[in-house]
């Protein structure tokens, strides 16, 4: 048989080898980690059901059904509290078209929680309630929220970390308010909280309050806020927009809803400029590659 | 500066303090990068495990922010250097062997567009290329830029007393897109214009080396070259 | 022995070594082909089965015991709270005793209806009926697959999920469009499908087109091999924006440029591919009409002594001289860059984005077949994703400006280097008019299903194809067929042609290339 001989150029040395396995067990690695961590999972509805196991592991456990939910033969308030009937009316026209949270009556969560309860009754989350019942229909954000809709009576743990609580409460919150949830991520404090669990960078509460849920318009209001972490913070301070987004603006003061339009503007022609460029050198450059390895081919011999 | 010649086949292109400055560059630059986009692309797992490696979230900002400092300190020793070019050997900052841009950068220019599309000959550079004064101006001024967003995101509180609050959002966004320009340009037109060039593949290494070859002296700046022998042939008169 | 001649002496040598080695390494390496051949059948044969179905052979007498035990009554106590709402684990018998028992208390009950102002529709389903009509699935709970029902409101959000235990179906059922087309849509017997606004998927209507409620408590599979079926949607003038006619899927031969099932497809393609290989045939057999490697007349020979150096060179150092002409040559085009930088680019624009839209296929039918769940690969599959969308439009669009290119230097321009012959023009002509219906084909699917902009903006330029058609008042649904159909028969046409005009240098030059690095021609001397 004949066959030519050729040079093999490439020579696979130790030092090669050795630089290849060591990246490839490095992006190994990374690929590993890649999958997204998950918040703790907070129910997103209740069912009709309670899983007892996980009941089991929750702060709760040590109660009895009867004790939140009043007796099975319970027509009415037992507990002086106003509790009411157990189980809906099947007759009734609102059958099985409504809410379980919606109907349960959280006053009895006071039993215990007294402090929360008297925070929340302060907050804005009571205001919007009280106003869904004066106006009869909820906001655009959804229902105005009471305890049950936050916590999960059946599955909260006790005892959880900072970062823990704060992650978990990143998802509760951010499941009404989205756009807020999303800026906070994008957020510098959004990142170093949630996305590398850094304790020293702000959750939802640590400016809004956990209960008593303060509308962060006011000025004053926000300067207080910041002064929690940035005690040097002076007055102008609490012009820098944390919730840096379009969309939701009516919660935002006058003078940061039209800040945030330079500050969009700046990033606009910012990202223009950039790309720009970017574009101009990326095609100077191919082609002078192109045209220079022609060059080099042709001197080939 | 002026090349010397060091034997036949090479000339000293770079001061030893240039090619010092341009290694603190290349390390300050890669880490400074590196930590601040671990921290903007937090949301991905990748990025989690190297914040893990480097210490956690705190430690990946105090890497950030010393890198800042040591690439600045590197600067003012330019700028130190400048001053020393000027006041001690009382060199030209203007002429032919200049950093700075004149209008044959833009001819230049054009004229390597015309070369890509076969309409005419390459330029014929000088000490440095158009792109290599890119490079330069493009570091210089964009550290200062980058300092400046840089120092308003690390003392939000003081410079709060200064400028308008909104003014710290835009220097967020300045920081972060100034930072992907800064990187693609470098890791792409930087790294193409000195080591991809098929002359020169795989890598170039008169920055690190200070030396340059006889045969890309010629071909890559042909106006310096030619000085040069002209000041030899007086030289031997 | 007499002294053989000069010229006898060589050829008796020759000969002498071939018989004695030759034969001793044919054998060797016939039952090593044999082995490996077998090996890769079985292991191809090994993949081939279908995942995830349930078992049809349950036992039916042990099924029957467990139903009489519920329909005796239970001993009468006082109920507790947890005796109802303690939640089942719906992964055992029990379990799933308890959690049907729990729903069928209300629905085997006549007088279970919704209502929908004045009409109504019933919601009854016994056990009886269901195990009747989904045999399969009658030790499985209702939650398992109705998995946000159990709740107030007694309404779902999340739909019924298959995916949970089943597999999605591969390229050729799926045929991309049907990623956003429900399991229930074709697997459920009812007449009526609908279009849910919020998120962009076909499911079954729980009304008929008169907007009267209809009946689907009574879980009725459907017979998805019968064409029927697929009238459900690919009607004129459907609610869901399916094309009009049931179309073939595609076929291999598809995958030079598409995600195609491995399977031949419709009868078209099947010609085309006999003629394809054909066509191969010939021009095989025209090479072995020559002389290989010193032997004239024997064919048998020619064959064994070319197959021969060919297992020797890929088992041989060789090997990464060829891999680098591969990489540098075939994929790179080194070659034409080294003559003009305009004539490369003008290649590269068709050649390289072929070369790309082909891997990318390949690696899909490939992966897809290993890996269904893969949800990287469900987004390759699916044309609406942005990453498909935008990678499928502007690799055609590099093929377009490729053609555009070279006709305008065949027929504008006119360099002198360039003679037109026939076969050139037919390239052009066959592989414009693909691009062309491609991305016509695309702006019609745009528009009529009608994607919304957010998604549709990453097809670029399908996107403002259908812009352009939605300013012509004709109904493209009823168009689509036909240009779906004109599309496949141009393809069908460029692959039975390709071995027999100029593009079978697609084969030749890069054997050309292999053939002169192994037999060491001189670069000077290289075609």
């Amino acid at each position: 048989m004949q066959t030519g001989t050729i040079k093999i150029k490439i020579k696979l040395q130790p030092g090669w080898i050795c630089m290849l396995v060591t990246t490839g067990c490095f992006l190994l690695a990374l690929l590993w980690f890649s999958h997204a961590r998950a918040g703790t999972d907070t129910a997103s509805f209740s069912t009709w059901f309670v899983d007892m196991s996980q009941y089991a592991d929750a702060a709760h456990a040590s109660l009895k059904c009867e004790e939140c939910h009043g007796s099975m033969t319970d027509r009415e308030p037992a507990m002086g509290i106003g509790l009411r009937k157990n189980h809906p009316d099947s007759k009734s026209v609102d059958f099985l078209k409504t809410q379980t949270k919606r109907n349960f009556d959280y006053q009895v969560c006071q039993k215990c929680h007294k402090i929360a309860y008297s925070r929340f009754v302060k907050g804005e989350h009571a205001k919007a309630a009280f106003k869904e019942k004066t106006i009869g229909k909820p906001s655009e954000v959804g229902f105005a929220p009471t305890c049950g809709d936050c916590h999960s009576a059946h599955y909260s743990k006790s005892h959880l970390t900072r970062v823990q609580t704060g992650k978990m409460m990143t998802q509760t919150c951010g499941a009404c308010h989205l756009e807020q949830k999303q800026s906070f991520l994008a957020n510098y404090h959004g990142k170093a909280a949630v996305n590398l669990e850094y304790d020293k960078a702000a959750f939802c509460s640590d400016c809004h309050g956990a209960h008593t849920m303060l509308s962060l318009k006011d000025k004053d209001v926000v300067l207080n806020a910041c002064r929690r972490c940035h005690s040097d913070a002076t007055p102008e301070f609490a012009s820098i927009i944390i919730h840096d987004s379009t969309k939701n603006l009516d919660v935002k003061s006058d003078t940061k809803k039209s800040s945030l339009k330079w500050v969009h503007l700046m990033r606009a022609l910012s990202l223009f400029f950039v790309i720009a460029v970017l574009v101009f050198f990326y095609m100077h450059t191919g082609l002078l590659m192109l045209r220079k390895l022609h060059e080099k081919l042709r001197r080939h011999k | 500066m002026e090349t010397r010649i060091n034997s036949p086949q090479t000339f000293q292109r770079f001061h030893i303090l240039h090619r010092i400055l341009h290694m603190v560059i290349i390390f300050n630059f890669t880490f400074l990068a590196i930590s601040g986009f671990l921290l903007h692309f937090s949301g991905f797992g990748w990025a989690r495990f190297l914040i893990a490696l480097m210490g956690g979230a705190g430690a990946a900002g105090w890497l950030h922010r010393f890198c800042a400092v040591f690439l600045y300190f590197g600067i003012l020793v330019h700028v130190f250097w400048l001053i020393y070019y000027k006041m001690v050997l009382k060199q030209n900052f203007c002429g032919p062997d200049s950093i700075l841009p004149g209008k044959k950068d833009v001819k230049d220019l054009f004229q390597n567009l015309r070369y890509v599309f076969n309409k005419g000959t390459p330029p014929l550079f000088d000490r440095f290329s158009y792109l290599q004064k890119l490079d330069y101006w493009g570091e210089l001024l964009g550290m200062q830029s980058m300092g400046i967003t840089g120092l308003i995101l690390c003392f939000p509180e003081f410079f709060a007393g200064i400028i308008p609050g909104f003014f710290i959002n835009i220097a967020g966004y300045f920081h972060f897109y100034e930072a992907v320009l800064a990187v693609m340009y470098i890791g792409v037109v930087h790294m193409s214009d000195t080591h991809l060039a098929p002359d020169v593949f795989p890598m170039e290494k008169a920055i690190f080396t200070g030396k340059i070859e006889k045969q890309r002296f010629m071909e890559d700046h042909p106006g310096e070259w030619k000085r040069q022998q002209m000041i030899n042939d007086q030289k031997l008169l | 022995m007499e002294k053989a001649t000069d010229d006898q002496r060589p050829k008796a040598f020759i000969n002498k070594i071939k018989i004695s080695n030759g034969n001793a390494l044919m054998n060797l390496k016939t039952i090593l082909s044999i082995i490996v051949g077998c090996a890769l059948m079985i292991f191809m044969a090994a993949f081939n089965s279908t995942q995830a179905f349930a078992s049809k052979l349950a036992d039916l007498k042990a099924a029957k015991t467990i139903e009489e035990q519920v329909q005796k009554p239970l001993v009468q106590e006082p109920l507790l709270c947890l005796d109802c709402h303690r939640m089942p684990n719906i992964n055992t018998n029990e379990g799933v005793i308890a959690s049907q028992a729990f729903c069928y208390d209300c629905h085997k009950k006549e007088d279970i209806i919704k209502r929908n102002g004045v009409t109504a529709a019933s919601l009854q389903i016994t056990m009886d009926t269901f195990n009747d009509n989904q045999p399969d699935h009658r030790f499985i709970a209702c939650i398992n697959c109705h998995t946000d029902i159990a709740r107030s409101p007694h309404k779902t959000q999340t739909g019924v999920t298959c995916t949970k235990c089943h597999t999605q179906h591969s390229e050729g059922p799926a045929n991309d469009p049907h990623l956003r087309v429900s399991c229930q849509a074709c697997h459920f017997q009812s007449k009526f499908v609908k279009l849910d606004p919020k998120d962009f998927k076909v499911k079954l209507a729980h009304n008929d087109y008169d907007g009267v409620p209809i009946i689907l408590s009574k879980h009725i599979l459907s017979d998805v091999e019968d064409e029927e079926t697929c009238r459900k949607c690919h009607f004129k003038n459907n609610p869901v924006g399916a094309p009009a006619a049931v179309l073939p899927s595609k076929s291999i031969l598809c995958m030079m440029c598409h995600n195609s099932p491995l399977a031949v497809g419709h009868p078209v393609f099947g010609l085309a591919g006999l003629i394809f290989m054909v066509g191969i045939f010939f021009m095989i057999a025209f090479w072995f009409k020559g002389s290989v490697k010193g032997e004239e007349k024997s064919l048998h020979r020619k064959i064994s002594l070319s197959s021969e150096s060919i297992w020797n060179t890929i088992f041989s150092k060789q090997v990464f001289s060829l891999i680098k002409i591969f990489i540098l040559d075939i994929v790179f085009q080194r070659r034409i860059l080294k003559e003009s930088v305009s004539r490369w680019s003008m290649h590269s624009l068709i050649f390289t984005a072929i070369l790309l839209r082909f891997g990318l296929s390949l690696f899909t039918a490939i992966g897809f077949y290993f890996n269904p769940e893969g949800n990287m690969l469900t987004a390759l599959i699916d044309k609406n994703h942005w990453f498909t969308a935008f990678a499928n439009d502007i690799l055609g669009l590099f093929i377009l400006l490729g053609i555009i290119w070279a006709i305008v230097k065949r027929f504008v321009i006119k360099p002198d280097h360039v003679v037109s012959e026939y076969q050139d023009n037919i390239t052009l002509i066959l592989i414009g008019t693909l691009v062309l219906l491609g991305f016509f084909l695309e702006g019609a699917r745009i528009l009529v299903t009608g994607i919304p902009f957010d998604m549709a903006v990453y097809s670029f330029v399908g996107y403002l194809v259908s812009k352009v058609f939605s300013i012509f008042s004709i109904d493209w649904g009823q168009v689509y067929p036909f240009m779906w159909y004109a599309h496949g028969v141009v393809a069908a046409v460029f692959i039975a042609w390709l071995p027999f005009g100029k593009m079978r240098h697609m084969f030749n030059t890069p054997l050309t290339y292999f053939i002169e690095a192994v037999d060491g021609v001189k670069n000077e001397k290289r075609v």
